[in-house]
């Protein structure tokens, strides 16, 4: 079978970044313990409104009884719920959450939360927002026609005024 | 005898203290889960027709869906999963309005969702909007004050979006009005996860009136005028 000379470049040059690649993930999935979000806890997304843990009062920041801080939020089509939470600087939080339809991303510009939302699963993260400011929460896994309206926004505040 | 009730009494206070506070109901019993969708997908145009006149729906919302009233909903071409979470809601409580609450309250499931069937299939009355003046929030929203696009959930034209988004087009001015009133004031809140409360919160009067005119048909008292 002949293959044109520029043709076999280009083929060696994608299986090339192809590996490289691979090898960047390796790389920070076995040398940073970095990988897919949480540990397959599954929820049922259609139900989530009914459910304890994702239920309309239980959602937003609250202190654990050994001190430590969960923030529980819902993404749905459009927005991530509750719509304005407050968190405070410098404080390991516990983020829990779910979606309550179809796949989603959740990511805060200029801090290190990021993770995708899978309907089914609930994805969590361990986190220390680093510096107070208003952020925003957008969505960056399309999900819709409303997709580039899903926002909602993070405070993040001094640790005394919480 | 006393002080035995008297123990008994006295440890279960403390249980119900000890269990946490107690969680308010959820703003909607509904979820569209998968026998709720088969149930909505089994409900018959043909037996909703039918109930529609024995259980007076059509006393207010007409044959048609299609009321001569500003404040009684226009329920033409609403999808199904909408209306039968509405009429389920009005049946759990969830939303209140007296006279809906006595309609469905003797409904079965499957007479719910024949009915929804039933005017789901009647076509929707036409919006009266001009559409080379649409208001900025239809399209755009407004970030600052996290008020999203109206039509990223109700659809492009205002015809409806997924499950529990309801088409606008069409609707009736006054009761168009009075709901973003009720969300505003947490009235009705049987949007789940606070969807449209969060919104209707931020909007002023004259934004509400501005989006209750472009979305909606023709009043039918000025149009009788």
């Amino acid at each position: 079978m002949h293959i044109d000379q520029t043709e076999k470049k280009w083929i060696y040059i994608t299986l090339v970044m192809t590996v490289v690649m691979m090898g960047v993930l390796t790389f920070y999935a076995v040398g940073s313990n970095i990988h897919p979000p949480s540990g397959f806890e599954p929820i049922d997304s259609t139900r989530l409104h009914l459910s304890e843990e994702f239920g309309e009062d239980n959602l937003g920041l609250k202190k654990n009884e050994d001190g430590s801080l969960t923030l529980t939020m819902v993404a749905a089509r459009y927005g991530f719920y509750p719509s304005t939470v407050e968190v405070p600087v410098q404080t390991p939080i516990k983020i829990r959450i779910a979606s309550a339809d179809v796949l989603h991303g959740v990511h805060v510009p200029f801090t290190n939360f990021a993770t995708m939302v899978v309907p089914g699963y609930i994805s969590e993260v361990n986190t220390t927002f680093q510096k107070t400011g208003d952020f925003t929460l957008l969505c960056n896994e399309y999900c819709g026609l409303g997709h580039d309206h899903m926002w909602s926004r993070l405070k993040i505040v001094p640790k005394s005024s919480l | 005898m006393g002080s035995i009730t008297m123990k008994k009494i006295i440890p279960l206070s403390m249980l119900i203290c000890l269990s946490g506070p107690v969680l308010a109901e959820p703003s909607s019993l509904v979820a569209y889960d998968k026998e709720t969708r088969a149930l909505i997908r089994s409900g018959s145009v043909e037996s909703g027709q039918k109930l529609m006149k024995s259980a007076k729906c059509k006393k207010c919302h007409f044959e048609t869906g299609i009321s001569d009233d500003t404040d009684t909903p226009n329920i033409a071409g609403m999808s199904a999963t909408y209306s039968f979470k509405q009429l389920k809601d009005y049946q759990d409580d969830t939303r209140s309005e007296k006279g809906m609450a006595k309609a469905v309250r003797k409904l079965s499931d499957q007479d719910i969702s024949d009915l929804a069937a039933y005017y789901a299939s009647q076509p929707m009355d036409k919006a009266a909007h001009d559409t080379e003046t649409v208001p900025r929030l239809v399209h755009y929203g407004d970030p600052k004050r996290m008020v999203r696009a109206c039509n990223s959930c109700h659809g492009q034209n205002g015809e409806g979006g997924m499950y529990d988004m309801p088409a606008l087009n069409g609707q009736r001015i006054g009761y168009f009005i009075a709901t973003m009133e009720e969300f505003q004031g947490d009235d009705r809140s049987n949007d789940i996860y606070w969807r449209m409360r969060d919104i209707a919160k931020e909007l002023t009067e004259d934004e509400i009136e501005e989006l209750a005119n472009y979305y909606s048909a023709v009043d039918p008292e000025e149009a009788a005028d």
